[in-house]
């Protein structure tokens, strides 16, 4: 399965890194390719393209704050969670959006 | 509620580098004497990057609200809330009506070929009327209640200014970068706005003092700590010394009828310390102890601060017992610095 995912939180520099390794790690656990973009205190950096997210299965958004760009994901399935819950039990949420994909 | 703190979280975001910008300028220039052309300037900026606060907050919950056509009612809408004295708390309310109103505005059903004038007259021109009328109404009941509370905080002395310091403190360790965290912490920018100092210093210690007194705890009674926890524990101060306090969750998380208590009551004691021998702070607790000499009066604010982490790493170091690490499980394995 092809994740890509979002993660931003309120001050921008220890949420949102932690939360996009967390993504990666679990991910690879469980077979997954994934790309991470961040939304942080440095603006927008790891940005993924458009032909990216359409190629994607399903987009993981762990943000606790507003994103820009939230429109590139209007065609395709996602979830929206908060950083914490990532960081908390990363496996679950990524199982989530897989269930989210097989419907 | 969820989407309501986002919106507030995104502003507050948004916010931050003014107020840090604003700050530390400012305290250089208290420090450097506030005479002399070059210092007369940098005190001068600092205020002015401080009083963009206000209309960054309301201007960026708007944003977040209704996106790019809620940013210019916002801005203006904190702009009216500052002039009219409702500071930040009358920032954060007109943000979310302006953010509101723009949505509305956004449905207005027009002509497809006059569409174009909606973004660049309608909803300007009229969501800004709009929001500074209610404004005006919202700052009948609001500034008053402000000028109250200013007053009573300016004229906090001795025991109360303590009680002061221990409310701050205590909520702020409470549960660690949370809701409650973030109310105490809202409470001490909304006084920065207002030119008084003391709750910040009281919000430093209580974003700091958790998370280096857990990290002491684990080098006082290294057997009473999971080997995550232990690794955890240099990751944790670290971050806490940058600001960042959640690095104490994964403690809270395993015994919190042993973490909890104990951070409240350290961090609250060395807040109320910190406060009554005349720490005060122009610069947002965010940023953390490299920031420590710009802060007011900086070795009474330390002072307060090791006596808050060492009643910490005492009462934390004998409550826990060995039996404890048991309880280990995986929300304490990720380790803060990946």
């Amino acid at each position: 399965m092809k994740i890509v995912a979002v993660t931003a939180c309120p001050s921008g520099v220890a949420h949102t890194f932690m939360a996009k390794k967390a993504l990666e790690d679990s991910a690879k656990e469980l077979g997954h390719s994934i790309k991470v973009e961040t939304q942080g205190a440095m603006g927008i950096e790891n940005e993924l393209t458009i032909k990216e997210i359409n190629e994607a299965d399903v987009a993981i958004l762990a943000i606790d704050a507003h994103i820009a760009k939230m429109n590139r994901f209007y065609n395709i399935p996602k979830i929206e969670v908060s950083t914490k819950k990532v960081l908390k039990n990363c496996k679950k949420v990524i199982e989530k959006a897989e269930s989210k994909v097989k419907k | 509620m969820d989407k309501f703190k986002r919106h507030l979280m995104t502003g507050v975001s948004y916010m931050i580098p003014f107020v840090v910008a604003g700050g530390i300028l400012l305290s250089l220039g208290i420090i450097l004497g506030e005479e002399g052309f070059f210092v007369e300037k940098l005190v001068n900026v600092g205020v002015w990057s401080l009083q963009l606060m206000v209309p960054a907050i309301a201007g960026f919950i708007a944003y977040s609200i209704a996106d790019r056509p809620g940013l210019t009612v916002g801005f203006v809408g904190g702009v009216i809330a500052r002039e009219l004295g409702t500071g930040y708390i009358g920032g954060i309310l007109i943000g979310f009506f302006a953010g509101w109103v723009v949505n509305k505005l956004k449905k207005i059903p027009i002509h497809k070929s006059f569409q174009i004038i909606k973004p660049i007259m309608i909803i300007p021109v009229l969501g800004v009327a709009l929001t500074a009328v209610v404004m005006y109404l919202m700052a009948i009941p609001l500034t008053p209640a402000m000028t109250g509370l200013e007053n009573w905080l300016v004229s906090l002395k001795g025991a109360n200014l303590a009680i002061l310091g221990f409310i701050i403190g205590a909520m702020m360790a409470f549960d660690m970068g949370g809701p409650v965290n973030k109310v105490a912490l809202a409470f001490a920018y909304a006084t920065l706005a207002e030119g008084i100092y003391e709750p910040m210093a009281a919000a430093w210690v209580g974003i700091m003092a958790p998370p280096i007194g857990l990290a002491l705890a684990t080098l006082i009674k290294p057997n009473r700590f999971s080997k995550s926890e232990r690794a955890n524990a240099i990751p944790a101060a670290f971050m806490g010394s940058l600001g960042i306090s959640e690095g104490a969750i994964p403690y809270a998380v395993t015994t919190p009828f042993k973490v909890i208590p104990s951070i409240v009551i350290g961090t609250g004691i060395g807040a109320a310390i910190s406060l009554v021998l005349g720490a005060s702070s122009t610069i947002p607790a965010a940023i953390g102890i490299w920031a420590l000499p710009l802060v007011n009066n900086p070795i009474r604010w330390l002072i307060g601060f090791i006596i808050g982490v060492a009643i910490i790493a005492v009462l934390v170091a004998f409550l826990r017992k060995e039996s404890d690490i048991k309880k280990d499980q995986e929300e304490t394995e990720f380790n803060l610095m990946g």
